[in-house]
């Protein structure tokens, strides 16, 4: 297990530095940059000295006149600037050009409050799709499997967002209450207190389920799949002929065995539901860091752009490396198509 | 007769250069860009791990395993020994880098008379210690769980090799 660890963790550094890579490549595609476009601005409007001055100072200071390497290494930190190393890694994710404030300054709890909202929402989707999935498997073509079914159906079918909107609707209207937000108003802006952590849980509930439902959807739908292959192996019927008790013919291997795509899944899940909450938190007015990305990547704000890639792709990878090792703890087997090397 | 097995210069010049490169990764950031602390110590944990690698393959490089009909004794730095008679513990675990699961390496896990073996499939002769140790794990009882069975039969290791009458292998008739 321990070389096993080595040897992905050996593949997750340079993919963290490839994906650094594009990301930069990626937010560097588009012709001209922010400062560019506000330059155009400040021509057509009359020059203002102080704008240009600090335009200039920007250009110097994030190296924006010089070569796309250069810039690249000044960003993550493996080249000194004018202020000696001074990037990604070294925590400093660089200025938002359009918020004229550091990226760290401008992203604030917005970070936290979407790792919050992901990590639940993930945590919904299993919580959810466990239960219901082998419900579905072990009575299947039941009254309650078919139900399940059809609300799996329409969770897949339905928009994040229009569910949303939807919710938003009705909680309003026979309700009379907002739930738009992830704290209520009086929180804004205010230091972290148990009231504010409080309110925060009370606004997660509906951002969740609507993230939440279409992952759960599919969830159950494939641990439904595998635990009905499971369920119909020579092992569980030679367990059940001898007698075994049948939830312990069902806990002892089918359910481990059909667990593998709810492990495997921590990795593709994490990116999915970070895209799925962008609209859905523009809907809902989260302050999470999609509709900020949206804009700055709309706004050519490279900084701010780039860091939330990096964050996202970090999480992604992060996730894929957890998964990975879980599932090596869980399921050490080697498929028949493939063999040990020496 | 005693068989020895011993893990390929190859392959033990492979762990060094991962090792080494693992160091590099790591230590190069913390020795010269002064990361913030979180990065630290991440970077910190990574290096020890890399560290404990390397020494890992020094340390398989001078180990031998010598099987005999009585045991298994490993020499070198550490010196372990298990009987056969006293095997109660037998895994077999199979692990890949790879998506498609192809390419990978297994972990042969021995526990008897209080002592823990590990040994990876690069050793010289895999599938004849595996071989070995399975029909002594037979013999004594020992129930391999679903993931030993099956990569037993990957290494088309079957129950019937298992229960020849052989009780402890051929290695040393």
């Amino acid at each position: 297990m321990f070389t096993y660890f080595v040897h992905r963790v050996l593949i997750m550094i340079p993919t963290l530095l490839v994906i650094s890579i594009l990301t930069f490549v990626i937010i560097q595609l588009p012709p001209g940059d922010y400062l560019s476009n506000q330059l155009e601005e400040l021509r057509s409007q009359g020059e203002s000295a102080s704008a240009m001055a600090k335009i200039a100072f920007y250009r110097e200071q994030y190296a924006l006149d010089k070569s796309p390497i250069e810039q690249y290494a000044l960003w993550m930190g493996f080249w000194p600037g004018p202020n000696g190393f001074s990037g990604l890694i070294q925590g400093d994710w660089g200025q938002s050009f359009a918020y004229d404030l550091p990226v760290k300054e401008v992203v604030g709890d917005r970070l936290g409050l979407s790792f919050l909202i992901n990590f639940s929402t993930i945590l919904f989707i299993y919580i959810v799709a466990f239960p219901i999935g082998v419900y579905s498997a072990t009575r299947q073509y039941s009254i309650g499997d078919y139900g399940f079914t059809l609300i799996g159906y329409l969770g897949l079918a339905t928009p994040n967002f229009l569910l949303a909107m939807v919710l938003l609707y009705y909680a309003n209207v026979y309700f009379g209450v907002s739930i738009g937000g992830l704290m209520d108003d009086k929180y804004i802006n205010q230091p972290w207190s148990f009231e504010k952590a409080m309110s925060v849980v009370d606004h997660m509930i509906v951002p969740v389920i609507v993230i939440g439902t279409s992952g759960t959807a599919s969830m159950i739908r494939r641990l439904r799949a595998n635990l009905l292959d499971e369920l119909q192996k020579q092992y569980v019927t030679t367990a059940k002929a001898k007698g075994v008790p049948r939830l312990k013919a069902l806990i002892k291997y089918p359910i481990r065995m059909s667990l593998n795509p709810f492990i495997a899944d921590i990795g593709n899940l994490l990116p999915d539901v970070i895209s799925g909450s962008v609209i859905v938190s523009m809907v809902l007015s989260l302050p999470t860091v999609g509709p900020l990305l949206l804009e700055a990547l709309r706004n050519q704000d490279q900084y701010m752009a780039g860091s939330l890639l990096m964050f996202l792709a970090l999480l992604t990878v992060v996730g894929m490396f957890v998964s990975d090792v879980l599932l090596a703890v869980l399921d050490p087997r080697i498929r028949l198509s493939g063999g040990a090397t020496k | 007769m005693i068989r020895v097995f011993t893990y390929p210069r190859k392959n033990i010049l492979g762990s060094y250069l991962r090792a080494l490169v693992g160091v590099v990764l790591t230590a190069v950031p913390l020795l010269l860009l002064n990361p913030i602390s979180v990065i630290v110590y991440l970077l910190v944990f990574l290096l020890c791990a890399f560290i404990v690698y390397g020494l890992r393959a020094i340390f398989r490089q001078f180990t031998r395993f010598e099987v005999s009909g009585t045991g298994i004794v490993m020499t070198g730095p550490l010196k372990r020994s298990i009987k056969w008679a006293e095997l109660d513990g037998f895994n077999l675990n199979y692990y890949s880098t790879r998506r498609d699961r192809e390419a990978g390496w297994m972990h042969l896990r021995l526990i008897g008379g209080g002592a823990k073996l590990s040994i990876d499939s690069t050793i010289n002769e895999f599938e004849d210690l595996v071989r070995l140790a399975a029909r002594a794990a037979a013999h004594n009882g020992v129930v391999p769980n679903r993931n030993t069975t099956g990569n037993l039969q990957a290494l088309g290791i079957t129950r019937a090799d298992m229960m020849t009458p052989v009780a402890y292998g051929t290695a040393d008739r």
